[in-house]
């Protein structure tokens, strides 16, 4: 009574000088345990530090992280709060680049401020004395303090988000930090310089192609499956004609899969260099358009098919009668009158009537080199046989040809195509 | 300046120009732009070039002889001839021998750049605006499908007429490809390391009023000016990919000075090492070294150009550039 304080008054005082002499202890103590043990407390202090809220929410962020660890929770380095939420959900697979950037205690970001309210003592403990979180350790040795001012410059050049897929950060220093695709790199590279196909590996808005009806064309050599189906239908042509042309080692077959599925005939000394110029530019054509590859349906399923140019045919033609002349009685061919050219051209079905060559040698279902009256290449024909009367013909017999040439049948060239192409297709 | 205004106007009315145009014909060709608008009022002649990979010019003429074109020489060029169809009953764009690919309708203004390049077999070509393929052709020919050209055009729709019309005339050294031409890089092009490079560059097509009248109707010099940009950043950079030694032919089918001499000179100006080459052959007329007030050096004496009054062609403008 005499100091006028009641024993309630005096109890609490006591408590609560109690509780700040136990805190202060607890302060001193987990102090000196770090300043002795530094690795021992940074792992040790994931218990204590998880009760508090702070925490807890930073590190809830951290756990947004995939590949956050222990690791980046710097022991010597002091508190740190500047990496704010926002800044490290953009790096979403970096978190210590992202800690990097800072290793001093920076109050700005208005996320950690607002979150200071909310503080408890205890929180304020964790804030003053606890060792950063946020600095990565490799960061926090190399540069333990910083100024502001320097943790915004990296702030900036750091600031290129780190796309998925793209390689991790190549050369650290003291003073900057480059990655392999920053700007400063491919710049000075050829290849990374805008416009160019390698440049096309940045994210770029999706176009749909398909409706366009845009395909970049793929050029590569044929493959093994494309190389038996053309073989197989040069051996309709000739038995030999394939590997006549495959021992002289002056051509190579390539294939473009672009809209169509085109092959081509490439002369072996342009070959090199069209590999070469394949990995930068998307070739369309390249030699001799020797034909294209088609999806045909049978009776019982669809199959790939070649079907020979008119070009592919002509140079055939051509290269046979200059180089092979021995393989020229395989090929089978027709000459046209004038009357049967211009039909021809026109893009019409050829009666024999037309033709002037000797017809009897002919086999039907074959490719048949059609010629005019110079004896010059005009196109390709299928030799056909069409009903003449109204006697059907018998089954198993019709595949002979005696047969076909009875009066009840009549022999036609089916077109398969001609040089008048050029003139319908308009260009 | 009123009386020319008048003047300006009076032909304007009477060729049916744009004021703008009959302004740049009289500033382009200051003594006989008279002479020039009424060439340009004249139809083109037309003209073939024959595929020498496929026939000879003798064998070809008897043939279109024989239905019903009369055919008459260049004297410069042996393998084109002057075709007066009149007569025939053939369109000379539908012949069979058209379409076997045993010739090429190319007026005779656009065969020059190609001669005067005169690639032999075996050289690195690259023709760096290619489409639709007269001149690639043409380079064919003179290689006779050895070596390697590189066919490059910016636009993926005209490609189309460039691969029909290598195919059709036989051509069989050719790579194609759509790109922009100014992003060619000598790193990406791999062993191809041009010698010879041909630069048909886009132009506003002044000189082929006569199978383009819509030219005629042009009021600004707008289009100029875009396309000047283009052929400078064109033109540098074909400079760029071509080897030492190697030459360059610049050539476009328009009559303004601003798309050719000017043009030239301020390229020379700016890439070290190289020089106008004078051309062998007396083709067309040495361009012009002053237009108005404005000079571009006597090294312009050394380009050419044909025009429609004096070499009855398109007007065309070539020159020749060599990189030391």
């Amino acid at each position: 009574m005499g100091n006028g304080k009641t024993a309630n008054e005096t109890r609490k005082n006591q408590k609560a000088s109690s509780e700040r002499k136990s805190s202060k202890e607890h302060r001193n103590f987990s102090r000196k345990k770090r300043d002795s043990d530094p690795i021992k407390t940074s792992r040790n202090s994931k218990k204590p530090f998880n009760k508090h809220h702070t925490f807890s929410k930073s590190h809830s962020t951290t756990s947004h992280r995939p590949h956050s660890s222990s690791k980046s929770y710097s022991r010597n380095s002091p508190p740190d709060r500047t990496s704010s939420r926002s800044q490290t959900s953009h790096n979403p697979h970096s978190s210590s680049k992202s800690y990097s950037k800072t290793s001093q205690p920076n109050r700005t970001s208005s996320r950690s401020q607002t979150a200071h309210k909310h503080l408890s003592s205890s929180k304020t403990y964790s804030r003053t004395s606890r060792p950063d979180r946020t600095s990565s350790r490799s960061q926090s040795i190399h540069k333990p303090q910083e100024t502001s001012d320097i943790q915004t410059k990296r702030k900036v050049k750091l600031s290129p988000k780190r796309v998925k897929g793209l390689p991790k950060i190549i050369k650290k220093t003291n003073d900057e930090i480059t990655p392999i695709f920053h700007k400063s790199y491919y710049s000075k590279s050829p290849r990374f310089q805008p416009g160019s196909v390698h440049n096309s590996k940045v994210k770029k808005k999706s176009v749909n192609k398909k409706a366009k009806g845009i395909r970049e064309p793929k050029f590569t050599t044929l493959n093994t499956t494309n190389v038996q189906i053309v073989h197989k239908y040069f051996e309709t042509i000739s038995p030999t004609l394939y590997d006549t042309l495959a021992r002289s080692g002056q051509f190579v077959l390539y294939q473009a899969e672009g809209n169509r599925y085109e092959i081509f005939l490439v002369p072996s000394e342009i070959s090199p260099m069209i590999k070469q110029l394949n990995k930068n530019y998307p070739i369309m054509s390249a030699g001799i358009y020797l034909g294209f590859m088609k999806r045909q349906q049978t009776r019982t399923h669809f199959e790939r098919q070649f079907f020979l140019s008119f070009e592919g045919g002509r140079f055939l033609w051509d290269y046979v009668n200059s180089h092979f002349p021995e393989i020229k009685k395989d090929l089978q061919s027709v000459s046209l009158d004038e009357e049967g050219e211009k039909a021809f051209f026109y893009g019409r079905n050829i009666e024999m009537d037309e033709v002037i060559s000797e017809t009897e040698h002919l086999v039907k279902k074959k490719i048949t080199f059609v010629l005019d009256q110079h004896g010059e290449y005009i196109g390709l024909a299928l030799l056909m046989v069409k009903q003449a009367g109204t006697e059907k013909p018998v089954l198993g017999i019709k595949t002979t040809d005696i047969y076909s040439r009875s009066p009840h049948f009549k022999l036609s060239l089916l077109n398969l195509s001609d040089g008048g192409k050029y003139l319908r297709k308009g260009s | 300046m009123v009386e020319d205004l008048d003047k300006i106007l009076a032909l304007a009315e009477r060729f049916e120009y744009s004021p703008f145009m009959v302004k740049q014909i009289m500033k382009n060709f200051p003594q006989d732009y008279v002479t020039v608008l009424k060439a340009f009022a004249q139809p083109a002649p037309e003209t073939i070039r024959i595929n020498t990979l496929k026939i000879t010019p003798k064998e070809l003429k008897a043939r279109l002889e024989a239905k019903g074109f009369k055919l008459t020489p260049v004297d410069w060029l042996d393998y084109a001839f002057h075709v007066d169809s009149s007569q025939s009953r053939h369109t000379l764009g539908a012949t069979h021998e058209y379409l076997k690919g045993l010739y090429y309708i190319q007026s005779l203004g656009s065969m020059i750049p190609v001669h005067l390049l005169y690639p032999k077999p075996g050289d690195q070509v690259l023709d760096m605006c290619a489409a639709p393929g007269s001149k690639t052709t043409q380079i064919a020919q003179y290689m006779q499908n050895q070596g390697q050209i590189v066919a490059v055009d910016i636009k993926h729709s005209r490609l189309s007429s460039l691969i029909s019309n290598l195919r059709r005339m036989d051509v069989r050294n050719a790579i194609v490809f759509a790109y922009d031409a100014t992003k060619l890089y000598i790193q990406q092009l791999g062993k191809f390391r041009p010698n010879k490079i041909l630069l048909d560059a886009p132009c506003t097509g002044s000189g082929i009023i006569r199978q383009d009248p819509s030219v005629k109707r042009v009021k600004n010099d707008s289009k100029i000016q875009r396309l000047r940009q283009q052929q400078k950043q064109l033109l540098k950079a074909g400079l760029k990919l071509l080897t030492k030694g190697g030459t360059l032919v610049y050539s476009t089918c328009s009559f303004h000075y601003q798309e050719n001499e000017m043009l030239i000179a301020e390229v020379v100006k700016d890439v070290k090492n190289v020089e106008i080459i004078e051309p062998q052959e007396n083709i067309g007329v040495p361009g012009f070294s002053e237009v108005e007030n404005l000079e571009f050096g006597y090294d312009m004496l050394k380009t050419r150009r044909l025009t429609p009054h004096l070499h009855n062609t398109d007007a065309f403008f070539c020159c020749i550039l060599r990189k030391n």
